[in-house]
């Protein structure tokens, strides 16, 4: 008597499942104090996945504040399961900045979402703000 | 791409910070006190075809260019194009259109 197996398949790696790149920001110049708000979102779409190659996260100081107020500027995944950047500052000096570029290569599953957000509580002074994130999303 | 105009929601906190009901979108101005935002979603963030895009009734805004207008039945193909996978504390989206 034989016993033989089917030949096993194995699944195609994730590049080769329909991939495609994908990439969300916002770069706002000269923003004036203003309360929390998004400024970019990404959901992943049902039955895909996307990794998260790369995250960028920038302020600059435009024009100086009078008097400053806490500074934030973020790109997390939303409910908080992941926080890729988070900054605060009081910096009020022309051209202060944080730059981050950052490469995660971390998974996200379908519905789940990354985004950015900032907000300024300063009185007056602006600021330039700059989000992105770039990702492989390919069949889950 | 397309380019809307929507309601936004939230408080402006950062537990609840200004926002729209989409899936995917790039904030191009946000008005706090009328709370509305025009968004524009990448062209590979919705199924709608170029001919769709074309056919889509628009207005004409001095800075940002053709506003697009999307009926029941783009905001129900927008929706089918996410699905209804939700992870909490998401909930699931409602665009709405001013």
């Amino acid at each position: 008597m034989r016993i033989t197996q089917a030949p096993s398949t194995a699944r195609a790696a994730y590049y080769d499942r329909n991939m495609t790149y994908v990439s969300a920001g916002s770069d706002q110049q000269g923003i004036a104090p203003h309360a929390f708000a998004d400024t970019w979102s990404y959901t992943v779409p049902a039955a895909r996945k996307t990794t998260v190659t790369a995250v960028v996260n920038i302020w600059r100081r435009l024009t100086a504040a009078a008097p400053v107020g806490k500074v934030t500027a973020q790109v997390i995944s939303a409910g908080g399961t992941a926080m890729f950047d988070y900054f605060v500052t009081t910096l009020n000096a022309i051209d202060n900045r944080h730059d981050a570029i950052i490469t995660p290569n971390h998974v996200l599953i379908a519905g789940q979402i990354i985004k950015g957000n900032n907000s300024d509580a300063s009185t007056g002074g602006t600021c330039d703000f700059e989000g992105w994130f770039n990702g492989n999303e390919y069949d889950a | 791409m397309i380019r809307i105009k929507v309601k936004t929601v939230g408080e402006g906190t950062e537990k609840n910070p200004y926002t729209v009901n989409a899936p995917t979108w790039r904030l191009l101005s946000h008005d706090d006190v009328e709370r509305v935002a025009i968004i524009e979603i990448p062209e590979w963030a919705h199924p709608f075809t170029q001919d769709e895009i074309d056919a889509m009734q628009t207005t004409e805004h001095p800075e940002h260019g053709a506003i697009h207008s999307l009926t029941e039945d783009h905001l129900d193909k927008l929706h089918g194009y996410y699905g209804d996978v939700y992870l909490p504390p998401s909930k699931p989206y409602k665009l709405e259109q001013v």
